[in-house]
């Protein structure tokens, strides 16, 4: 037993060292890549679909809500408007198809755009870098 | 005067045995016999193990649910929300005091219809799938890529199921998971410019939303594909609003009384004929407004595929469902059984869903074929919700002879064949999973207005907290009975043999009164008292308060609990 375990020794020994250096290359890796690129909403509107004119600019509040994140889940309801149907012209059924939200940001020097998607209660975009 | 004092003394000492048999069989078994209650047969529990496998299925993972029909969208989504409402039928009339296949395979479907491989086909074929037609209305904002939530508007025919489903889980199990916030999400992975979008959704959501698009259309009805309203499409809501009414106490049961007098004041059903049109279409920008048949009245075949409409109708019009089951019904089960319904050119019967099917093409052949495979389905279905038990048992007699039925692993079900040719004999042997994972099974565990039951004699505080039984090895066992008599303070169960063959099997009764002393009674015999301070060597009153029974199971065993 003592002879296996003096022959077992070597070999762990060789097993703990091998698994340390892979994970200082994993290390070195992770650390080449730099920080982690943030989001920089640069633009955000909510426009009707029958009156492009009708439009409200919702930058501030989803700046607020992901500027600085690497992914940022953002409801695109009616919080976009403070609440506000900013057409609320139709029926309430027709209403959910006609505003939509276009969000503009930066990953960097990278532009990112997400929509036209439908404002609408119940969805949220996810935006990342 | 002696010969009636004869006569007398007879029937007096007659009177006398009978009381006395009947008080010792009493005594043995407290006036609780098993026969009166509802008993599963080993198919039927066949038709559940397969439910509950298929269900089991890892995300992504469709075997079993694939069929060749795939005109607009695809089936998928039909097929799990048939198993789904199955099952809730089975829960409600024959097991109701066994929950836990029923509910996490109801569960499981649920989920299933969160798969993008469900919904995504609403974003590239259905959504847009009329537009075009509707005259001198733009078609921009119909069709812009940011409409892709399944749920915000139309698409009822994939809406309405998640709402019946789910109202009636929660009226069955008065468990609110699917009111938690994201209860349904749909996640979209991105494309068309959008990126990825997450959208969340609970049953008063949703039923909110259905609701809100038949008072905006005038009770016209909730689109399928936008200005295409579908009698069918409707039904699954129409009848899930009344438990959702139950549940909060809202009136929303009003909209298909409301969207049947709207459809038989514009001709669209005339309850003369007891004929449908198939769908009308409507104006995009305002539903109630320029609304069009765009068929004609049609048999119940056609409008209404043989019953699939009818099954949720009986909701909350059973006898208007009923006389127009009795007006179609030779006609239809005339066409069934002598395989004229498959017979090319002989019947269209299917022409509205499949029109656009080449006949020269044998896959859409067999597309079309598997249209009127789902009709025999639906009617076989439906004749069993009238509690038409000769035309129920004919149709499940002919899909046992020409459906090549599969006992596996303790399941029974109808494997799909896309093999729809008429044989010499008349018969038909090709058959489509809805039909042979969802709708036989449906025909055969409705004993007669199960459905309609569902909807009418609603579940509450009071069932939930009756006793019910739990942790049963379901390929141990099959639960042929189990049912808690509220009036006689019962529990029934009955247990058959499953399809692994053990020495033992155990089940679990919970929520027994803890304070009460129950006879536990095993095949007519009983077996002694049960208390918390009085056990039995085959049951045990365990310290979270449930009763722990064993068994042996080489044979069926009958189960009375009752308490003293």
């Amino acid at each position: 037993m003592v002879i296996r375990m003096r022959s077992l020794l070597p070999a762990l020994a060789a097993l703990l060292l091998g698994v340390t250096s892979a994970q200082a290359q994993v290390d070195a890796f992770v650390q080449n890549q730099g920080p982690a690129i943030k989001i920089k909403v640069t633009s955000c509107v909510v426009s009707s679909v029958r009156d492009k004119a009708i439009r409200r600019d919702c930058t501030k509040s989803v700046s607020k809500l992901c500027d600085n994140t690497t992914r940022c889940e953002l409801p695109i309801g009616l919080n976009l408007t403070d609440g506000e149907d900013i057409d609320p012209v139709g029926v309430p059924m027709v209403r959910r198809l006609g505003k939509v939200v276009t969000v503009v940001f930066q990953c960097g020097s990278t532009t990112e755009k997400r929509g036209p998607n439908l404002q609408n209660n119940n969805a949220a975009l996810i935006l990342a870098c | 005067m002696k010969s009636n004092a004869r006569i007398w003394t007879g029937l007096i000492c007659g009177a006398t045995a009978k009381l006395l048999i009947s008080f010792s069989a009493a005594a043995a078994t407290p006036n609780v016999d098993p026969n009166e209650y509802p008993r599963m047969t080993d198919k039927e529990i066949g038709h559940i193990r397969h439910i509950a496998r298929l269900s089991l299925n890892p995300w992504g993972d469709w075997t079993g649910f694939d069929t060749v029909y795939n005109p607009l969208q695809g089936e998928k989504m039909f097929v799990i929300s048939f198993m789904a409402y199955t099952l809730e039928l089975a829960q409600h009339e024959l097991t109701p005091a066994y929950h836990e296949i029923y509910r996490t395979s109801i569960e499981n479907l649920l989920k299933k219809m969160q798969h993008p491989d469900v919904w995504y086909p609403w974003m590239f074929e259905s959504r847009h799938g009329s537009v075009e037609e509707i005259k001198g209305e733009p078609v921009d904002w119909m069709t812009n890529p940011g409409w892709i939530d399944p749920i915000l508007k139309d698409n009822i025919q994939f809406k309405a199921y998640i709402q019946q489903i789910a109202a009636a889980y929660q009226m069955l199990y008065g468990d609110k998971r699917y009111e938690q916030p994201g209860a349904f999400t749909f996640k979209w992975t991105g494309g068309m410019s959008n990126g990825q979008m997450n959208f969340r959704y609970t049953l008063t959501d949703i039923t909110k939303n259905i609701y809100e698009e038949m008072v905006d259309s005038d009770f016209v009805g909730s689109a399928c594909e936008p200005g295409r309203v579908f009698w069918i499409c409707n039904a699954p809501s129409n009848a899930g609003f009344i438990i959702y009414d139950h549940l909060y106490g809202t009136h929303y049961g009003d909209a298909g009384p409301k969207m049947n007098a709207k459809w038989v004041k514009s001709g669209y059903r005339d309850p003369k004929t007891y004929k449908t049109v198939m769908f009308v279409s409507t104006s995009l920008r305002d539903p109630s407004s320029n609304v069009e048949p765009r068929t004609p009245l049609e048999a119940i075949g056609d409008a209404e595929e043989g019953g699939w409409a009818s099954v949720y109708n009986v909701a909350w019009d059973y006898d208007y469902t009923r006389a127009q089951y009795l007006a179609h019904r030779d006609e239809e089960l005339e066409q069934i059984l002598t395989g004229k319904l498959f017979r090319i050119g002989e019947s269209d019967s299917s022409r509205a869903l499949a029109a656009s099917f080449e006949m020269k093409n044998p896959d859409e052949i067999a597309g079309r074929m598997a249209v009127r495979s789902f009709q025999v389905g639906f009617f076989s279905a439906y004749a069993a919700e009238m509690g038409d038990q000769e035309a129920k048992n004919n149709l499940l007699d002919y899909a046992d002879r020409n459906f090549n039925p599969v006992w596996q692993n303790g399941e029974y079900y109808y494997p799909r064949n896309d093999d729809y040719g008429v044989d010499e004999h008349g018969n038909v042997h090709g058959v489509d999973v809805w039909t042979g994972s969802a709708l036989l099974p449906m025909a055969r565990l409705n004993r007669g207005s199960g459905l309609r039951r569902l909807y009418t004699e609603q579940w509450g505080e009071a069932q939930y907290k009756q006793p019910y039984i739990s942790d049963v090895d379901m390929l141990a066992a099959g639960v042929s009975q189990a049912f808690y008599d509220a009036k006689k303070d019962a529990l029934i169960v009955t247990l058959i043999p499953g399809p692994i063959k053990t020495r033992s099997v155990s089940f679990v009764v919970r929520q027994l009164d803890a304070g009460k002393i129950y006879e536990l009674i095993k095949d007519g015999k009983a077996t002694g008292e049960l208390s918390l301070t009085h056990q039995l060597e085959s049951a045990t009153w365990l310290k979270d308060g449930a009763v722990l029974i064993t068994t042996s199971m080489s044979a069926p065993h009958t189960f009375v609990l009752v308490g003293k």
